[in-house]
């Protein structure tokens, strides 16, 4: 009898557990270029410094190619000015961000225009797709790309995979996402 | 009486056992001061066992002396630019020379701490690229008297300030770093006493032999073959208003050593063999001075 009543509670339960782990969010990966570092013995307090931040799990530099790869708490959203604090107070230079962020199309009002922007599954981290480069050798969101990236998730339906640059706008806007490559999942 | 004695007997060149390392806390030069930064509110440990061999005495004393110092070095990041730096010897002395009087080898040992210097580093210029980075730092602060009176003349009475700057510039991803600091102690006087000015300059070049090639991933442990030149001129002192001519003059190191850096520590070996000793008067030259050393990253 117990038993029968474990496995109605897990039925029910189930769809929630199921639910609750799409939840999380999915900005599955970023990468912060920083500048001027030169051996072991400094980045300790560069991934110090990004690792006593509240939404970062994890951080570790490599020193081959001046980037650290940083984990992201699931539950946090990524505050780019954060980031870059946290590696100024390290004593080192912060460079761009490339994220890879999986979500769905959408549109974000800003003023009294509607940009395209990518809402992150699960958070309500949102980004939005810049359509001019922020830096000179980005690729960016041409018209064309976005009418690619609108015709392969069905307007938005299915979740799309992107990876870009990314750069922090004036507090309450979302920061800009610049494409360089998506996957539709 | 003794003391001033004392003083006036044992004038050797020992200033650069503790102006040289410093602030040299972040991997760099062993014995040369760089201008890497220390994390904001971060801590840096650094000590040191310096031993310093002097016993090339032209005189009939026949003097031998040895110091060994050990400067601990505590460093707080109080913001990204501005470094500041506490640091206390602790020393052992022992002196063996001819007693003028009775023809006898006798032998003195002292140990002790020495005295404290207080240092504040601040960069002014930082270029970082994703290669390396460049930069000048001008540091200056004060010398304490917390030392035992035993010590001195390594030891003194007198309020002292260290002032100058510092550079560090390294490229090809950490495979290359020089270093390069210029500093000028004033020195007063205090119970009658006054040790000459100190100028000390440094120039080290660190290149990494391992791992000669960077793994794809990580920041792997580091060992770099360390060139240095360290050289101080320091004035005659004076004692009781009088120029003490068995004292100052110039002297230079060139220095090899052996450097392994990781994310918390590193060690560090070295052995300073003096090429230039232009020393006023009758002194005891140094042979060499031989230091290993740990620094932590603290948490």
């Amino acid at each position: 009898m117990r038993f029968r009543k474990l496995i109605l509670v897990l039925g029910i339960l189930a769809p929630a557990l199921m639910s609750l782990q799409s939840a999380f969010a999915e900005v599955n990966r970023v990468d912060m270029q920083v500048d001027g570092m030169t051996c072991p013995f400094c980045v300790y307090g560069i991934e110090k410094k990004l690792k006593a931040l509240q939404e970062v799990i994890d951080a570790e530099a490599n020193l081959k190619t001046g980037i650290v790869d940083i984990e992201l708490n699931e539950d946090e959203s990524l505050d780019i000015e954060r980031l870059n604090e946290a590696v100024r107070e390290s004593g080192f230079s912060p460079g761009r961000i490339k994220i890879k962020a999986t979500g769905k199309l959408t549109k974000y009002e800003w003023g009294e225009k509607q940009y395209p922007a990518l809402r992150v599954t699960g958070s309500r981290q949102v980004f939005i797709i810049s359509p001019t480069p922020n830096h000179e050798k980005e690729e960016f969101l041409g018209e064309k790309k976005l009418s690619e990236m609108e015709k392969a998730t069905e307007g938005g339906k299915k979740e799309i995979t992107v990876t870009g640059y990314v750069h922090s706008h004036p507090a309450g806007v979302p920061p800009a996402l610049s494409v360089e490559s998506f996957e539709v999942q | 009486m003794f003391k001033k004695n004392l003083v006036a007997f044992c004038m050797l060149f020992l200033s650069i056992l503790f102006i040289a390392p410093a602030n040299g806390v972040l991997a760099a030069g062993i014995n040369t001061n760089v201008a890497l930064p220390v994390r904001k509110g971060g801590f840096v440990f650094r000590s040191q066992a310096r031993w310093l061999r002097a016993t090339d005495d032209s005189t009939s004393l026949d003097r031998e002396v040895n110091v060994v110092a050990i400067p601990n070095v505590l460093v707080y990041g109080a913001t990204p630019d501005l470094s500041l730096f506490a640091i206390v010897p602790y020393i052992f002395r022992n002196v063996k020379f001819t007693d003028p009087s009775s023809g006898k080898r006798t032998e003195k040992d002292d140990n002790g701490i020495g005295d404290s210097i207080l240092l504040g580093r601040y960069t002014v210029y930082a270029r970082d690229y994703p290669s390396g980075t460049a930069r000048f730092a001008l540091i200056g602060g004060i010398k304490l008297p917390t030392g035992d009176d035993d010590l001195e003349p390594i030891t003194t009475e007198s309020i002292d300030f260290p002032l100058g700057w510092v550079s560090t510039v390294t490229w090809d991803f950490g495979r290359h770093e020089l270093d390069a600091d210029f500093i000028y102690r004033i020195n007063t006087e205090a119970d009658d006493f006054e040790k000459g000015d100190d100028l000390v300059y440094d120039l080290a070049y660190e290149f990494r032999v391992y791992p000669w090639t960077l793994p794809e991933v990580g920041a792997p442990n580091f060992i770099y073959l360390v060139a240095e030149a360290n050289g101080i001129y320091s004035q005659k002192g004076e004692l009781d208003g009088k120029t003490i001519e068995n004292s100052g003059g110039h002297t230079l190191f060139l220095s090899p050593g052996i450097q392994f850096a990781s994310k918390r520590y590193i060690l560090e070996a070295s052995i300073q063999l003096p090429i230039i000793q232009s020393l006023n008067g009758a002194q005891v030259e140094t042979d060499f001075i031989l230091s290993a050393g740990i620094r932590v990253n603290l948490p």
